[in-house]
């Protein structure tokens, strides 16, 4: 058999391999899809009598009919102030202060290694926490918006610190390299130079976090959230239970009614989340480009 | 002479062990002087036991291999390497003959009188005008319009660069060659109107044509300032630099002039790199 022969019979055998490898591949990426699809598909399929305008107009109740989102929405919209004006500005500030003024050594590594460990528990230990720490010492009024977003507010640090460091890490040591060798403090280094360059991608694990914070229900179980609350919260100390909690107190209702309506408040917080998450992404890409 | 250097060396008060090197290592007229000046990486030597004096008004090339040692060398001249948390240096240096690393030197008011030149050309994003004018800007050097923009207009003129950019002056560097962004890098520092230049590899990137050009601004400059650079080649060298260093294994083991250096190496390691037997 000549060289070229055997050759082409290598060749032959290698884009087998390659495309096994990419049927692998496909059918992978088909396979999430489907995994994905079908459980939004099945929840517009329950949700048919609860997407009507009333039970996102009106506030919860004990009678299925009536039994409505609203106040459920205001409550998780006020619980994401306190993950959007404390947690999130303090998230970042750690990591700036971790990852450009603090050494690597001492008490910064401890901090860094904790934070990185505390990122890692699952939420729900969140609301073991939160209840000594925020209802037992600090007194917060049980079943408000308050207290649902100092909970996630704390459930959503360490991984807001984590990806603020990610961001900043973005940013290549030349640009660092360059300020200091024009003669700039650390603080004009990270302030002019470095900052800029990692807002977008911090916007955008902001904005993930923020989805992530929506989403969460585990922590707030723990700390007094199963209850119901009847009537709009229209202030952060008012009774107010946030939209995940509801859908898990709905779901677990017997009447069908109220299957369909949790349905529909699941729709309404996939949504919100993507929207989130997309929102994020793009204001991350735009800035990355600027 | 050995081809090894540690063979050579004799331990100092400290306990470093130094190589004397080969040549004239004293300058009659240092702008910059490194004396016993070592630097380490935690426990590990990069450079050990320099006494170098670098001229003023003249360009001095230190050359060696990668790893030589040669980037840490330049970078203590204006304590850069400092800003790693794991390099620590060992002795002085000596600018306009006070310790730099004495108490009380301000470290960023030195590091605008001998600016270092970074290996990679980073324009900030900024427009090319401000790009320039960040450095007096940053140390309070144009108390006006009027100074900044001469600062800016001579900076970019003494790099070759103004004519290129003189349209687009307030618009951004994206659309600048690679050789226009080492040009305005220099613009930059220049615009500091710094007593000393320190380049790092200055001609890493750029096509041979490019490079060319660069060795010849690089050249000019030193009648505005003293220049100092690292490069690996010695021909390199010899066409940019008046005095040679040649640093093998985080050892001084040469210093002369370009021209004895290049033709009359007094050390058999200068002369292995000089033919290139060894990199």
């Amino acid at each position: 058999m000549s060289p070229l022969r055997r050759s082409s019979e290598l060749a032959a055998g290698r884009q087998r391999r390659e495309r096994a490898v990419r049927a692998v591949a496909l059918a992978s990426v088909l396979l999430m899809a489907l995994l994905l699809a079908l459980p939004l598909l099945d929840l517009l399929r329950r949700a048919g009598a609860g997407l009507e305008w009333g039970t996102f107009a009106r506030p919860d109740s004990v009678d299925a009919m009536a039994a409505g989102m609203a106040g459920a929405l205001s409550a998780s919209a006020m619980a994401m102030l306190p993950v959007l004006l404390v947690a999130t500005p303090v998230g970042l500030a750690v990591a700036i202060c971790l990852e450009e003024l603090a050494g690597r050594r001492g008490a910064a590594r401890w901090v860094d290694d904790s934070i990185r460990h505390l990122a890692m528990l699952p939420p729900v230990v969140y609301g073991l926490l939160a209840f000594g720490g925020l209802v037992v010492v600090f007194g917060l009024p049980v079943g408000t918006p308050l207290l649902a977003g100092a909970v996630l507010g704390l459930a959503v640090l360490p991984r807001l610190v984590l990806a603020g460091q990610l961001s900043l890490r973005r940013v290549p040591a030349e640009v660092r390299e360059a300020g200091f060798a024009m003669g700039a403090s650390r603080l004009q280094v990270v302030t002019g130079h470095v900052l800029p360059r990692a807002a977008p991608a911090m916007l955008g694990a902001a904005f993930s976090m923020l989805a992530r914070a929506l989403g969460e229900a585990a922590p707030l179980l723990l700390v007094g959230f199963a209850a119901f609350a009847a009537g709009v919260p229209h202030g952060m100390t008012e009774p107010g239970v946030p939209l995940p909690v509801l859908v898990m107190r709905w779901g677990a209702l017997p009447e069908p009614l109220f299957a369909a309506k949790a349905a529909a408040a699941a729709l309404l917080l996939v949504a919100s989340v993507v929207v989130l998450g997309v929102v994020g992404g793009l204001l991350e890409r735009r800035g990355d480009r600027a | 002479m050995s081809a090894n250097p540690a063979r050579d060396a004799t331990p100092g008060d400290d306990g470093v062990l130094r190589v004397r090197a080969a040549g004239h290592p004293a300058h009659p007229d240092p702008v910059l002087e490194c004396r016993n000046l070592s630097v380490f990486r935690e426990q590990d030597p990069i450079v050990t036991g320099v006494e170098l004096g670098f001229g003023r008004h003249e360009v001095t090339a230190i050359v060696g291999a990668p790893g030589a040692g040669k980037t840490a060398l330049l970078k203590a001249l204006n304590r850069m390497v400092e800003l790693d948390p794991e390099i620590r240096t060992v002795g002085q240096v000596l600018f306009n003959g006070e310790d730099v690393r004495s108490a009380g030197v301000d470290v960023l008011a030195l590091r605008a009188r001998v600016v270092l030149v970074p290996a990679s050309p980073t324009p900030f994003r900024m427009s090319l005008f401000n790009n320039v004018a960040y450095g007096p800007r940053l140390h309070g050097l144009a108390p006006d319009r009027t100074e900044l923009e001469r600062r800016v207009r001579a900076s970019l003129e003494a790099a070759g660069l103004f004519d290129e950019v003189r349209e687009r002056l307030h618009g951004g560097c994206e659309a600048l060659r690679p050789e226009q962004l080492h040009r305005l890098c220099i613009a930059r520092a220049l615009a500091l109107e710094p007593e000393v230049l320190l380049f790092e590899d200055p001609c890493r990137g750029l096509d041979p044509t490019a490079a060319a050009r660069l060795e010849d601004l690089l050249s000019g400059l030193a009648r505005r300032c003293s220049v100092v650079l690292t490069v690996q080649s010695m021909q390199t060298a010899g066409r940019v630099a008046r005095r040679i260093a040649f640093l093998h294994a985080g050892r001084l083991i040469e210093v002369n002039e370009a021209d004895e250096l290049l033709t009359k190496p007094r050390h058999r390691l200068t002369e292995a790199y000089v033919t290139g037997r060894i990199a």
